[in-house]
């Protein structure tokens, strides 16, 4: 019964998203790679006739093998998020009639063109597609996204991004108004669409990516992933309904507002408490400690009751002191950073204070930046819970015009049947920025787990 | 080590001692309305307020109510609020079910409770804990001050929502239980789609023969609710709990474990051993019960009659109210599902039901003039041109008499799906008794959980009957006396 997968609990960090071009585009590249390595089968035998140690035949097999784990792994993956997202743009009633289907039925597809939607939504569509292929263009050259010198380098690159610009605007607009029509030509409409926007990617990927065929496959699945991206976030009406009925715009800035303070407070005092935890010397330093993760074993659920009665009797309700309040310091914060700050070796704590250091300049600047993993780290989980909580701004917003996001989710997915996969399209947008947040921290998590697996 | 393990320990007590003293107090406010021999003393209802006070009054409402029920009530309020200038209304959400708005309305009680609403919205189920706390203004007494006539309201309305014959919320959302099949599968099997099963036993009758003729994999859908169960017995006048089913005094000891209960779960037992019942966990947000009707598995769905437009949106797709209303099964592809609606099935007969449903109670806490402002609103509500809404949009029963006369109500009634099905719900209200309303108790949240409990372990985990119904009794019972201890 997949419809029952609506999204209750506030969204966590797992929860994939879709409209996310880049997430889409990231997971296509590494479909890309999978199948152009599948492919790079094709010519084993002889290139593998030079290869030393074990047989040709166990090194086909064994890579064999690997990809078949590969593609089950991403098949799992990606599973669950194309079936979120079938439900999202599936009217359920319709989606139910039709025997819950692997596709989505009975989209309602908006009559627009790429134009319509006033000039503010026009720009956003455009950057959004424009980060999206300048990502492509030099991810394949080999570059990163702020590299954007690389364009004055091949100035190739920056042909295919305007070019690929135009031809998006250019092909999905037909797409939408056949989509909007029911007319029966919008799947050849889709195919001209991929293969053209395909073509202006292939531009600049030849230049970039190790042979041809690569190029010609990247280009291929930036042109489906593009159009489909498109078409699927632009063109059905499920996205701007869930946006409008639980009006989710001031809500989402409220809770950025919520979040970004709650993170700050939550850095500082955590950076500072840890700081004074492992550089100090104070007495009853052990027992304060443990008094600081005693309060890891209180859940806000436990303390609940007690901080709204406080907060209330403040008058701090439908305030952003009221909501910001209990969370601004954090035991698993500073838990978290003093142990980074313990990896900091004694011998620069020494010799920074020969220098004449002071605590606060040691600590912005040799703690802090030895710590950068630990603390970015840090940033993401207290920015998700932030994001995702529910329970305390429930408890502390009284009126409607200062609900948070996942406040206004929770009224979405009510007994409403009939419009249930708003909630799950609602759920979707609520996560893009919690995506976004992941993939620009990204690599410093990944610093973070791995850092001290290796000893140098 | 040692030292930290001890520290570690120490401070988890401090803290746990700390929340401890902090949580609020419970509250033992001043009983508004019974005197010291429990007559009833009715409070002022201050009115002459909100002649005095500067305009406009600001009214605040706290609901929990979600989809149309939710824009019904802003729209209502809007329309309230344009209507005149002396009162503004906000409607707020606190939540997406009453019992979040319950427990927002106690901590803010015990924190601080000038900032409670003028206004709140909660169930049935609530009442006499609502009453216990002694912050509810009764209507009746706005009602007998405004000349408001009462008996406007229908008397099972009126007895189920009263304590001590005083009548506590003014407006209410009111619905019952009712029986909802597929018309398509009585033709199919050979029944008569216009004669529903009226009983138990003919409920069993149409089932069998459904299952018999290959039709449905299992004919019943049936959530395990407290309130089937609830309704089921008080229809044939089975007390829940003693002290007239708590209406004569606050309930000491759950009395439910009787033969009818045992009959009626060992009945239920039956029709799922012989694959006839289609049973569903009651969890929140769960529609697997509808979908086993939508998908066919199912003919038969015993759900709340709000769940007519859902069920008319949902199931009937796009017939029209002719084709749903006069069957006829030759001009009708029977593989399409055709909604129809009948009272609920009860023990003995069809229709025994009891009111229930959420119900708006004004607070005292609130400066006068906004007691008498949040009365005026529930007199606007009140008033059978504005209260139709409540019914046609938001799909709740009429609580007031006079709705059911509106042209509106009778073109729904007649023309549209939702409307046909929702109907039979509305006769079953009329004809409900005064006299078995649903059983009162301050611990009603208890008695929910362990009856559901009994039911699923019977339906569910195909536990002992007897077992489930003595350990359910003794723990309300239990559960009777904790809340009268606290009190």
């Amino acid at each position: 019964m997949a419809i029952d997968a609506r999204p209750d609990e506030p969204v966590g960090p797992a929860q994939p998203t879709a409209p996310a071009p880049a997430a889409e585009a990231e997971s296509a590249a590494a479909l890309g790679e999978v199948t152009l390595s599948g492919a790079a089968l094709g010519v084993g035998p002889r290139a593998a006739a030079v290869t030393v140690g074990r047989s040709p035949l166990r090194r086909t097999v064994g890579m064999i093998g690997q990809y078949a784990v590969l593609v089950a792994l991403a098949v799992v993956v990606l599973a669950p998020i194309a079936l979120v997202l079938i439900q999202a743009l599936s009217s359920p009633i319709r989606y139910i009639a039709a025997g819950l289907p692997l596709h989505p039925v009975g989209i309602d597809w908006k009559d627009r063109t790429w134009w319509s939607g006033g000039a503010a939504s026009v720009i956003l569509r455009s950057l959004v597609i424009l980060v999206a292929l300048v990502w492509l263009q030099l991810r394949v050259a080999g570059g990163r996204i702020w590299e954007l010198s690389r364009f004055r380098e091949r100035p190739v690159l920056a042909l295919a991004v305007a070019a690929g610009w135009v031809a998006v605007v250019l092909t999905t607009n037909p797409i939408f108004a056949a989509l909007a029509d029911g007319s029966s030509n919008a799947p050849a409409l889709v195919l001209v669409a991929v293969l053209v926007v395909g073509a202006t990617q292939l531009i600049g990927f030849q230049a970039g990516a190790r042979s041809w065929w690569a190029a010609l496959i990247l280009a291929a699945l930036a042109g489906v992933g593009l159009v489909a991206v498109v078409v699927i976030c632009f063109g059905a009406a499920v996205w701007t309904d869930a946006w409008t009925r639980a009006d989710l715009g001031p809500a989402m800035v409220q809770s950025l507002i919520l979040t970004i303070l709650i993170t700050a407070a939550q850095l500082v005092t955590a950076t500072l408490a840890a700081y004074a935890f492992t550089f100090l010397r104070f007495p009853l330093k052990g027992l304060l400690f443990a008094f600081f993760l005693g309060t890891l074993l209180l859940p806000l659920e436990v303390t609940l009751l007690a901080n709204e009665y406080t907060v209330r009797q403040l008058g701090w309700t439908d305030t952003y002191q009221g909501l910001v309040a209990p969370f601004a310091a954090s035991a698993f914060g500073t838990f978290l950073v003093r142990q980074g700050f313990r990896g900091v070796p004694p011998e620069i704590r020494d010799a920074a204070q020969l220098d004449g250091y002071g605590h606060l300049s040691f600590l912005w600047r040799f703690a802090i930046p030895l710590t950068r993993p630990v603390i970015a780290s840090f940033t993401v989980i207290a920015a998700l819970a932030a994001w995702n909580q529910y329970l305390w701004p429930r408890a502390i917003i009284d009126q409607a015009s200062h609900e948070t996001a996942q406040i206004r989710l929770r009224t979405l997915v009510s007994t409403e049947v009939a419009q249930s996969n708003q909630a799950i399209a609602a759920a979707l947008i609520v996560a893009v920025p919690v995506v976004l947040l992941l993939i620009a921290f990204q690599r410093q998590i990944i610093r973070g787990l791995t850092a001290g697996a290796v000893k140098g | 080590m040692f030292r930290h393990r001890k520290a570690l320990a120490l401070s988890c007590l401090g803290a746990l001692l700390a929340t401890a003293c902090s949580s609020p107090p419970t509250s033992g406010a001043d009983q508004a309305a019974t005197g010291p021999n429990g007559e009833v003393e009715l409070p002022d209802c201050p009115l002459d307020a909100l002649a005095g006070a500067p305009k406009p009054v600001e009214v605040t409402l706290w609901h929990g109510l979600g989809g149309s029920p939710k824009e019904t009530l802003e729209t209502m309020a809007d329309r309230f609020n344009a209507s005149q200038d002396d009162v503004h209304v906000t409607v707020a959400s606190e939540g997406s079910s009453h019992q979040e708005v319950l427990r927002k309305y106690e901590s803010t009680a015990a924190a601080d409770p000038s900032q409670l609403p003028d206004l709140v919205l909660l169930e049935d189920t609530h009442l006499r804990l609502m009453v216990d706390g002694g912050r509810v203004l009764p209507a009746q007494a706005c009602m007998e001050a405004d000349d408001y006539d009462l008996t406007n309201l229908l008397p099972a309305v009126r007895s189920t929502f009263s304590v001590n014959d005083v009548l506590y919320p003014a407006f209410t959302a009111v619905s019952t239980p009712i029986l909802y099949y597929n018309k398509s599968h009585w033709a199919r099997a050979g029944l008569d789609p216009e004669d529903p099963p009226g009983t138990l036993e003919e409920l069993y009758q149409a089932a069998r023969a459904l299952k018999d003729a290959g039709v449905s994999e299992r004919p019943l859908s049936l959530k395990l609710d407290e309130w089937f169960f609830t309704t089921w017995l008080s229809g044939v006048g089975v007390e829940m709990v003693n002290n007239g089913n708590g209406r004569d005094a606050p309930p000491t000891e759950a009395t439910f474990d009787t033969p009818e209960a045992h009959e009626l779960l060992e009945f239920l037992q039956r029709m799922n051993d012989e694959g006839l019942l289609n049973v569903f966990a009651r969890t929140e947000g769960n529609i697997d019960h509808y979908l086993a009707l939508a998908q066919q598995q199912s003919s038969m769905l015993i759900e709340t009659s709000t769940a007519s437009s859902t069920i008319a949106d949902f199931l009937g797709g796009t017939l029209s109210a002719d084709e749903v209303g006069e069957f006829d099964p030759s001009a009708v592809d029977l593989s399409n599902l055709v909604p129809g609606a009948a009272p609920f099935p009860g023990i003995e007969a069809p229709g025994q039901v009891f009111p229930s449903g959420a119900a708006f109670f004004i607070l005292n806490t609130s400066p006068p003039e906004e007691q008498a402002a949040a009365w005026e609103f529930m007199k606007f509500m009140l008033q059978p041109e504005n209260g139709q809404d409540w019914h046609l949009n938001a799909g709740y029963l009429p609580a007031v008499k006079a709705v059911q006369d509106q042209p509106d109500v009778q073109a729904f009634w007649e023309n549209d799906v939702g409307g046909l099905l929702v109907h039979s719900a509305v006769e079953q209200l009329d004809d409900a008794d005064p006299d078995h309303p649903r059983p009162l108790m301050g611990a009603y949240p208890d008695f929910a959980d362990q009856i559901q409990q009994a039911m699923e372990t019977v339906l569910l985990d195909g536990g002992d009957i007897d077992q489930a119904l003595a350990t359910a009794q003794a723990n309300v019972t239990e559960a009777l006396q904790r809340y009268e201890g606290s009190g």
